[in-house]
């Protein structure tokens, strides 16, 4: 309820008493005991947003532990070496460039920086194969692209997940991959990047010729074709999500559509990487 | 102090100067001009009174086919025998991809309209996020969302006037996301660093990450199936290259300078898509084109907290 000043006003000639003077200010001061509400306040009395202007909006009332948006830094601090960072757990950014302790060109995938995707016919978190690893000099465990963070409160989360991933073969051949987000153990659709589902796309070809089904079997887009040089293909996933309160884990995960055409998984080991990648994780809290 | 504790009067309490400055103090001073959250309902601000988790936002974007008319070239010196243009190998001079050292790694350019106009965004001011909460307009970091719809590939070959040729590698283009605070020098975002370079490269070790590039290769069932104009010359591939990232104050203390060490930028006022040709193999010698469909940049400052998972 609003605030509505004075409830009796003084006039001329009456004799001022306390209880007139009580009953003038008691109202405002009760109303004002946490019952201010939005009657009370002047439209724009903090600075409204102003999109494309050419000015960053004044923070005159914004105090900076108020601010009901965080984000979640996925890279550690420092960022001084090349797994991200001091801390930095979540899979991010490496190289396979052949200088010892690094990955390897032999251990293909032979992209500027990379770990594996595992080939087990489902999901799979990127990087969370064994080997090759994500590596600076020493490095020695895996790096999946997952991050683990508590909300206190229903959150909505905006996630945005961006790589540089190659499919890569040992006859020519090459395979598509479906990348996805996942959050709290559940594949969020929407997200679903890439064409290497045998069931959807009806693009590609196998082996240049067109004798077998493209829904059985194929190279799919966009790495098809690729000779000896592997540039390899941009990924990006996104999603805006809502999380209860409790521990959330966000993935990067990726399907490759080798391991859906029947062939056994472990003569694919080498078959898919990631390379420069990054989560973006904004909490936005309401 | 947001409550407003009045005192009423008291029967045969005298009105005198003390009596009554105490009373409008309880309301007006300890109370009105100095309101806390515990005196609002919850819930009470609207749209108009809240402030925004943006500082600042600003979009660009190229969405005609008139940016088809701007050719983004890697070129080949024949007689100087040195890369020229927009070239990411920069250091080849053989079939062998050489990339010099930051802060030259690579040749990059902006992404164009066709119409004078580049695919920056400028902040309102230069932002230093080494400045407490107000020095740096309350901006936490700068969320960056890059779009770039790669059109086709042209290879020509400039020992032969330049006469179309058919690829005989891969051509590529890369993107990436680059700060600059003079909108003349462009900086990477890198992330760390590494000994390693292919080849015999210029500069000061080390090689350095770029965290925002990305890659797309040319070749691919289109390239192969579309019908190609003019000749082998006309690599159609028409792809979207889609990078996000954040830029914190990690981001800008990793920039380097000259001589590639860190601390190339103390501040950023501007943000570009940045472009650069791949050419490989043999292809080093030739001069290949690439072809940009659409593109467009959007930058989020972002009035947020920065916490760890």
């Amino acid at each position: 309820m609003s605030w509505k000043f004075p409830d009796s006003n003084l006039v001329q000639t009456e004799v001022v008493s306390s209880e007139e003077l009580n009953k003038g200010f008691m109202p405002a001061a009760q109303e004002a005991q946490g019952r201010i509400n939005e009657h009370n306040l002047a439209s724009g009395v903090v600075p409204p947003a102003s999109f494309g202007a050419n000015s960053f909006i004044p923070d005159t009332h914004v105090e900076s532990s108020g601010v009901c948006l965080e984000y979640v830094n996925t890279r550690g601090s420092g960022q001084t070496s090349v797994e991200g960072g001091n801390g930095a757990t979540r899979g991010a950014w490496i190289t396979i460039d052949g200088v010892a302790g690094h990955n390897s060109y032999t251990q293909s995938p032979d992209l500027d920086g990379a770990v594996q995707i595992p080939m087990a016919p489902f999901y799979d978190t990127v990087g969370s194969k064994k080997e090759p690893y994500q590596r600076p000099v020493g490095e020695s465990v895996p790096r999946p692209m997952s991050v683990s963070f508590f909300v206190e409160t229903d959150t909505t989360l905006w996630i945005m997940a961006t790589c540089q991933a190659g499919d890569f073969g040992t006859a020519g051949e090459r395979f598509g991959s479906m990348f996805s987000l996942r959050v709290n153990g559940a594949i969020v659709t929407e997200s679903i990047f890439g064409s290497a589902d045998v069931q959807n796309d009806s693009i590609g070809y196998q082996s240049g010729g067109d004798v077998l089904p493209d829904a059985e079997r194929k190279q799919a887009s966009p790495s098809s074709g690729t000779s000896s040089i592997r540039s390899g293909y941009p990924v990006c996933c996104e999603c805006v999500v809502d999380v209860p309160a409790g521990d959330v884990v966000v993935e990067l995960t990726a399907v490759n559509v080798i391991s859906l055409s029947g062939d056994f998984v472990d003569d694919f080991v080498d078959r898919m990487a990631v390379g420069s990648r990054e989560i973006v994780i904004l909490k936005m809290m309401g | 102090m947001g409550e407003i504790n009045y005192t009423p009067f008291i029967e045969e309490e005298p009105f005198n100067q003390t009596g009554l400055s105490d009373r409008f103090a309880q309301l007006a001073q300890q109370g009105i001009d100095d309101l806390t959250d515990t005196a609002f309902q919850k819930g009470c601000l609207s749209e108009e009174h809240t402030p925004s988790f943006l500082s600042y936002s600003e979009t660009v974007e190229f969405g005609t086919d008139a940016n088809l008319t701007v050719s983004y070239e890697s070129d080949w010196d024949v007689a100087g025998s040195a890369q020229t243009g927009l070239t990411y190998w920069n250091g080849s001079t053989s079939s062998t991809p050489v990339m010099n050292y930051p802060p030259n790694d690579g040749v990059w350019g902006h992404i164009q309209n066709g119409a004078g106009g580049n695919l920056v965004a400028t902040l309102p001011a230069s932002l230093d996020f080494t400045q407490n909460f107000n020095g740096r307009y309350g901006v936490s970091a700068v969320l960056v969302m890059l779009n770039v719809q790669m059109e086709r590939m042209e290879v020509y070959d400039p020992a032969n006037q330049d006469n179309p040729v058919a690829p005989s590698d891969e051509p590529g283009l890369a993107v990436c996301i680059q700060v600059s605070d003079d909108n003349v020098n462009w900086y990477h975002l890198y992330l760390g660093d590494s000994q390693y370079t292919s080849g015999s490269a210029a500069g000061n070790p080390p090689y350095r990450y770029r965290l925002t590039e990305r890659r797309q290769g040319a070749a691919g069932v289109e390239a192969d199936y579309t019908i190609k104009i003019g000749s082998d010359r006309n690599l159609p591939s028409r792809r979207d290259i889609s990078i996000r990232t954040i830029i914190n104050q990690s981001s800008i203390s990793n920039t380097v300078n000259a001589q590639n060490a860190q601390g190339g930028l103390g501040s950023f006022r501007y943000i570009r898509g940045a472009v650069s040709v791949i050419k490989s193999g043999s292809d080093y010698n030739k001069k290949v084109v690439a072809r940009i469909r659409k593109a467009n940049l959007t930058i989020m400052c972002l009035r947020a907290n920065e916490v760890n998972p």
